[in-house]
């Protein structure tokens, strides 16, 4: 296996501030891997460092996020942009010819429901359109690894339950690797097939649970193989929380 | 039909209302005009009745339209050269801490200077003709650009800066993507306050000298003690003020559909 991200020791300081402590984990290219930690604890400092937006203070970071299809806790989408424009950003960005760009976007915008939305704005969509909208945008980049953080925290339960099931058979099709962080047990264990662990700040790896679950097992958030999946995570958070600032 | 657009606010009684009240505020000013110099019995020379400035007006349109076509020229132009200057000093301010600091004082330091001493000063380095006058509507007009558009610059979310650096744009492409758009509102507010101001430098430029424009016009009038003839070209710079500001609002509203219709007349 390629790994696509590997960590080793990593540390990262705001002045007096220690976020992380000493955070080791690796991601293969094809997998699927999801970062649950407790609020607060610096997942989203791990991302920025693993995108270059943000430099470590100690460790050994390696790396090809640098170009990884992102998509921000806030989703961030440009209010002045219609959701063709959003969408095609990255193309643009890359110098294709507004044709060329708006084909892929019309060629995609059905599998993301959005095909009657092309020319609506943010704030004319619901808030799961904006998910699926900037998520689109973070697929049109082209990389092979998509970087999510907290990607549907800030939805009501049925329609996160709804866009994670979506995710799920999206990612079956796109045969990108994943890698997302999260405060929520139940996302990590629904979009992941490996769930990497981390303690309170600072913070690190408590542990690793893979989730070998088929695709129906997953939407069956109630099913035994899932919520024994939970359990087995949920003991790892517990120790992280009895363990805190020393790795275990 | 886009289904997710609401039509409320389109329906012409909402459009309309505001426009009905403005004018009604326009009505009450003339009709209290009327009553001032009725009440007191004052004599033209003192202050024309609107009615006497509108017939002064009619008269003179032929008259004054050259004087009106210089004004609005010299303004506009001032405005162009208003807006470029402002927004460029903006980008350069929001460039570095270090230009920041360089240009904030100056710039500032500029609007303290009498717009009465330096308009003459303008006058004798760049002649009475029309690029002295375009000149002093840009500085008066500079200030308010480059101060909101900075301010727009300053106060966006820098997490976008940074979803644009995975993206892989340039600094170019930050501009053109996120800062100027983001800065927009603010610049067109700017640009409003501009439009009302921009007027009113022309016609300080014309009065103190050249031989065209509502500057002119006035100082003529008021040399030859034609009173009504002053009062209407006050009405003219004002309605040319407002329609300025109108104008740049409209446009302003066009140019930011992602902020809603707004309710200005």
């Amino acid at each position: 296996m390629i790994p696509l991200v590997d960590v080793v020791g990593l540390a990262k300081s705001f002045g007096d501030l220690r976020v992380l402590g000493c955070v080791s984990f690796r991601v293969n290219e094809g997998e699927a891997v999801g970062i649950l930690g407790p609020s607060g604890c610096g997942k989203t400092t791990l991302l920025r460092i693993l995108l270059g937006l943000e430099s470590a203070d100690g460790g050994r970071v390696s790396t090809q996020l640098e170009r990884a299809g992102y998509l921000p806790q806030d989703v961030l989408l440009f209010p002045w942009k219609t959701a063709m424009e959003n969408a095609e950003l990255p193309l643009e960005l890359q110098g294709l010819r507004r044709e060329v760009r708006r084909g892929r976007v019309r060629q995609e915008l059905p599998r993301f429901g959005l095909e009657e939305f092309a020319d609506a704005y943010p704030h004319e969509m619901s808030g799961g359109m904006r998910q699926r909208l900037a998520l689109l945008r973070a697929v049109l980049t082209g990389s092979r690894a998509l970087v999510l953080d907290e990607p549907f925290g800030a939805l009501d339960t049925l329609t996160r339950h709804r866009l994670q099931d979506w995710l799920t058979s999206l990612l079956d099709d796109l045969d990108r690797t994943l890698l997302f962080v999260t405060h929520d047990l139940d996302e990590a264990v629904s979009l992941s097939r490996r769930v990497v662990v981390l303690s309170r700040r600072p913070a690190h790896v408590v542990g690793e649970v893979a989730v070998s679950l088929t695709r129906e097992e997953r939407s069956n958030r109630l099913g035994r193989r899932v919520l024994l999946a939970r359990d087995q995570v949920l003991s790892l958070l517990e120790r992280g929380e009895e363990h805190a600032g020393q790795p275990v | 039909m886009r289904p997710w657009r609401s039509a409320n606010l389109s329906r012409p009684i909402v459009r309309t209302l505001p426009r009905c009240r403005g004018l009604a505020g326009v009505a009450v000013f003339v009709a209290a005009w009327q009553a001032i110099v009725s009440g007191f019995h004052l004599p033209p020379y003192l202050l024309p009745s609107p009615v006497e400035t509108a017939r002064t007006l009619v008269q003179d349109a032929g008259l004054l339209a050259p004087h009106l076509a210089m004004t609005l020229v010299e303004t506009l132009a001032g405005l162009a050269l208003a807006v470029s200057v402002g927004i460029s000093i903006a980008i350069l301010m929001s460039a570095s801490r270090w230009t920041r600091d360089l240009l904030y004082p100056p710039l500032v330091l500029s609007q303290a200077i009498p717009l009465m001493a330096i308009a003459p000063l303008i006058l004798i380095w760049f002649g009475l003709g029309i690029l002295a006058k375009v000149l002093i509507v840009a500085f008066v007009c500079f200030f308010p650009v480059a101060v909101n558009a900075y301010e727009g610059f300053r106060a966006v979310d820098p997490a976008y800066r940074d979803l644009l650096t995975t993206l892989g744009a340039t600094r170019a492409d930050r501009y053109r993507h996120f800062y100027l758009p983001a800065a927009l509102p603010g610049i067109v507010a700017g640009l409003k306050l501009s439009a009302t101001y921009s007027v009113l430098g022309a016609i300080v430029g014309e009065w103190l000298g050249g031989s065209r424009g509502l500057g002119v016009y006035m100082t003529r009038s008021l040399q030859s003690f034609r009173t009504d003839r002053l009062f209407g070209a006050i009405l003219v710079v004002m309605a040319l003020s407002y329609g300025l500001f109108t104008i740049v609002d409209l446009a302003g509203a066009r140019l930011t559909p992602w902020l809603g219709r707004r309710t200005h007349a």
